[in-house]
């Protein structure tokens, strides 16, 4: 495919940065520390674990650990909550750490492996102008803009590739219901917004938006399928 | 290629590119380090990969391996979604930059942040996929596309100073 200014003009300008010149000799070699070629000996020599196991590292594993007590004590407590265990949501796993959670989509057999059809908002956002629109063939972003500082985000991703990490450091995290399907609602106090995340049978979808939580969801519920 | 084949190949450029960085041996083996757990995760792609690819990509993991200690070292908060606000502005179209001078446009891709070079060079120059380059980097991709954005806006600004 024939290049256009802008990426061939990329191509010239960063090649070289990227380039390791690896017959190169290096001036000086380093000597490891003993403690670097450990570390370094048991991860290689390690046998090639799962993604979702290498997501779990040296710090996730203690948060994983403090996300299950807490989330169990919430659990008798508060059983709006999500807890951080794969029972509670049948299409996500929701791995939470201190500052963040990671969740990652349940695929199914059948589910498209790229995007072929699109969904859009049917709520009325007259109001708003489309600020950006991003895709490739299993994502697509489209964010709209109001007054400056109102913000709704549209995002559709196959399940197999949905793996974002979201900032749930002052968020609550609860579930809905958006349309019969199981949603994960993060609301971001400190910031106002609202995130609502579900699969609607075959693709994952998310609303993200800075208004009214309630409006939120009624532009998650309006979310169709285009022609 | 073994994992362990590759790592003795290209531990000490690793180690020179983070050095380069963070000028301090310690934060520069934990830099290393961590680009090879992004190595090993993704090693079956990148055995595919042809030499230059390969040593591209490594470059950038090690690079961004290298900032994020390099904040963390600063006590930069580095929030998961990315902090950087967009603007109000619309979205850059790639063809703003077909009319411009090439060599004018060469240098002042040189002059941009590394984070914003990496996330150009990976989408425009390597074809990535936004999903790949968020598992590179280790944001959300909701974050790789407000920062491929940011990136070709400041490159925009950048040049009509330039004018």
């Amino acid at each position: 495919m024939k290049k256009n200014n802008f990426e061939k003009a990329l191509h010239d300008a960063l090649s070289s940065e990227y380039e390791m010149n690896i017959e190169e000799e290096i001036p000086e070699e380093h000597k490891f520390s003993l403690d670097f070629e450990k570390e370094m000996n048991e991860l290689i020599n390690t046998p090639e674990q799962s993604t979702c196991k290498v997501v779990i590292n040296r710090v996730g594993k203690v948060a994983v650990c403090m996300a299950t007590v807490i989330a169990f004590v919430l659990s008798t407590k508060f059983t709006n909550y999500i807890s951080a265990s794969e029972n509670d949501l049948s299409d996500f796993i929701i791995h939470t750490y201190e500052t963040h959670s990671k969740i990652k989509a349940n695929p199914r057999d059948d589910d498209p492996t790229t995007l072929e059809e699109l969904y859009e908002i049917t709520y009325d956002i007259s109001d708003f102008e489309e600020h950006f629109c991003f895709e490739d063939e299993y994502s697509r972003y489209v964010g709209y803009l109001k007054n400056k500082n109102i913000e709704i985000l549209l995002c559709q991703e196959t399940t197999d590739m949905y793996f974002p990490a979201v900032n749930t450091e002052f968020a609550d995290i609860l579930k809905e219901d958006i349309n019969g399907h199981e949603a994960i609602c993060f609301t971001d106090f400190r910031n106002n917004y609202t995130t609502l995340i579900w699969y609607n049978g075959d693709y994952v979808l998310e609303i993200s938006s800075n208004l009214d939580k309630n409006i939120v969801i009624q532009i998650a519920e309006s979310v169709q399928k285009v022609e | 290629m073994k994992i362990s084949d590759f790592y003795e190949k290209y531990k000490q450029r690793m180690y020179a590119i983070a050095f380069n960085i963070l000028n301090n041996v310690q934060d520069s083996e934990d830099a290393v380090h961590e680009a090879f757990i992004s190595i090993t995760r993704n090693f079956d792609k990148i055995k595919k990969f042809s030499c230059q690819e390969r040593e591209r990509y490594i470059v950038i993991i090690v690079r961004n391996a290298s900032i994020n200690i390099y904040r963390k070292n600063k006590k930069t908060r580095q929030y998961i979604t990315d902090t950087e606000i967009y603007d109000n502005q619309p979205a850059v179209n790639v063809n703003f930059f077909e009319n411009i001078d090439y060599q004018i446009l060469l240098q002042t891709i040189s002059e941009l942040p590394p984070n914003y070079k990496d996330v150009l060079f990976m989408y425009y120059v390597n074809n990535y996929t936004t999903k790949e380059i968020s598992e590179i980097l280790n944001i959300s991709v909701d974050a790789v596309w407000k920062r491929i954005e940011r990136a070709k806006k400041l490159l925009k600004e950048k040049l009509k100073e330039g004018e």
